[in-house]
C-alpha cells in the first residue's frame, strides 16, 4: 500500500485543530493559574500548528512532493534470557521508530505487549503499515483512564490488574509500552516498587521483560531506579 | 472544574497529542526526504513531545494538589 502523503497531512491538520478546540473549550471551564497558563501555551501552539501544516499541505501540492519510504532498523542488544530485564529509554517523539525497531527484531516470537496508554487499535494499524508481523503478539490494553477514574486508589489498584494480566499472558516475552505512565499517576516509590517486582516476576516465571520508557524530567527518578536493577540498558 | 474530571481530561489531551498527533507525524517524517517538509514535522514533534511533558506535570501537579477545584 503506497504512502499518501497530501491525506496524511491533512489528516495532520485536522488533528492540530482538533486539539485547538479541545484546549479552548476545556480553558473556559477553568481558573487556577497554573493550569490555564500551561494549556494556553498548548493551545496557542496547536492553532500555530494548523497553520504551518496548511502551509506544509499547500507546498507539497504545488511541488508535487516525492515519498520516499525510511525503513526502521531492527533494534541490537535485546537480552532475551529468560529472567532477564531490559530497559529501552526513548524520547516521546522517538517513541514509534523504537518500539517498532524492537518488534522487528523480535520478528516471530511470542510476545505479549502491555499497553499502557495507547489504544490497541492504533497501534496495531500503525505496526501494520510499518511492515511489522503481528501474528504472535497478544495485545493487552490497559487504558491510563484507568488510573484515573473514580478515585484515588486507581491508580494503585491498576497496577494490580497489570501483574495480574502479565501472570496471565504466559508469554516468552512481555513489552511494557510504556512505564511511564505509571510515574504520571502513581507516587515514584510505588512505581519503582512495582517495576521491581515484575522483574522479579520475569525471573520467577521465566520471561523476558522489555521496560519502555519515555526519556523527560518527569521520568527521570524512576529512569535511575530502574537502571540500578535491569541486566540491559538501551537507548533508541 | 473538579480534580477527577481534570485527571480525566488531561488524560485525553495526553493521548490526543502522544497518539493522534505525533504518529501522524512521525509517518509522515518516515516517508519524504523532502527538506522543507522534514523541517516542519520535526518542529511539530518537538512541540508535541514538549506539550506531552506539560500533561505530564500538570497531571502531576493536579494530583498532589489538596484542593478539588481547579
Amino acid at each position: 500500500m503506497s504512502f499518501d502523503l497530501s491525506k496524511t497531512l491533512k489528516d495532520i491538520r485536522q488533528a492540530e485543530a482538533t486539539a485547538e478546540r479541545f484546549y479552548s473549550s476545556l480553558l473556559k471551564e477553568l481558573e487556577d493559574k497554573k493550569v490555564v497558563s500551561n494549556l494556553t501555551h498548548i493551545r496557542n501552539d496547536e492553532r500555530n500548528h494548523t497553520k504551518w501544516v496548511q502551509g506544509t499541505i499547500e507546498y507539497a501540492q504545488k511541488k508535487k512532493v516525492p515519498t520516499v519510504t525510511t525503513k526502521v532498523k531492527p533494534a541490537k542488544g535485546i537480552i532475551l534470557t529468560p529472567g532477564a530485564t531490559n530497559l529501552v529509554i526513548t524520547r516521546v517523539e522517538k517513541w514509534f521508530t523504537g518500539i517498532s525497531s524492537i518488534l522487528k527484531a523480535l520478528g516471530g516470537k511470542s510476545i505479549a505487549y502491555m499497553a499502557l496508554n495507547r489504544p490497541i487499535s492504533i497501534l496495531k494499524k500503525n505496526f501494520e503499515e510499518t511492515g511489522i508481523d503481528l501474528a504472535k503478539i497478544d495485545f493487552v490494553e490497559i487504558g491510563s483512564e484507568n488510573f484515573v477514574r473514580g478515585h484515588a486508589g486507581a491508580a494503585s489498584q491498576s497496577l494490580t490488574a497489570i501483574s495480574i494480566a502479565v501472570s496471565r499472558a504466559k508469554k516468552p516475552i512481555v513489552i511494557f509500552d510504556n512505564v511511564s505512565v505509571l510515574a504520571i499517576y502513581n507516587p515514584p516509590e510505588l512505581a519503582i516498587k512495582f517495576l521491581r517486582s515484575i522483574a522479579e516476576k520475569a525471573a520467577m516465571e521465566n520471561f523476558a521483560a522489555i521496560f519502555l520508557i519515555t526519556e523527560n524530567a518527569v521520568e527521570k527518578p524512576l529512569i535511575d531506579s530502574i537502571k540500578a536493577f535491569a541486566d540491559n540498558v538501551m537507548q533508541t | 472544574m473538579d480534580k477527577q474530571k481534570l485527571l480525566g481530561k488531561l488524560n485525553e489531551a495526553l493521548i490526543l497529542e502522544e497518539v493522534d498527533i505525533i504518529l501522524k507525524i512521525r509517518s509522515v517524517a518516515n516517508n519524504t526526504k523532502d527538506r522543507k517538509v522534514l523541517q516542519v514535522m520535526n518542529k511539530l514533534l518537538e512541540d508535541t513531545a514538549g506539550h506531552s511533558e506539560i500533561l505530564a506535570r500538570l497531571t502531576k501537579y493536579a494530583l498532589a494538589e489538596d484542593k478539588n477545584e481547579f
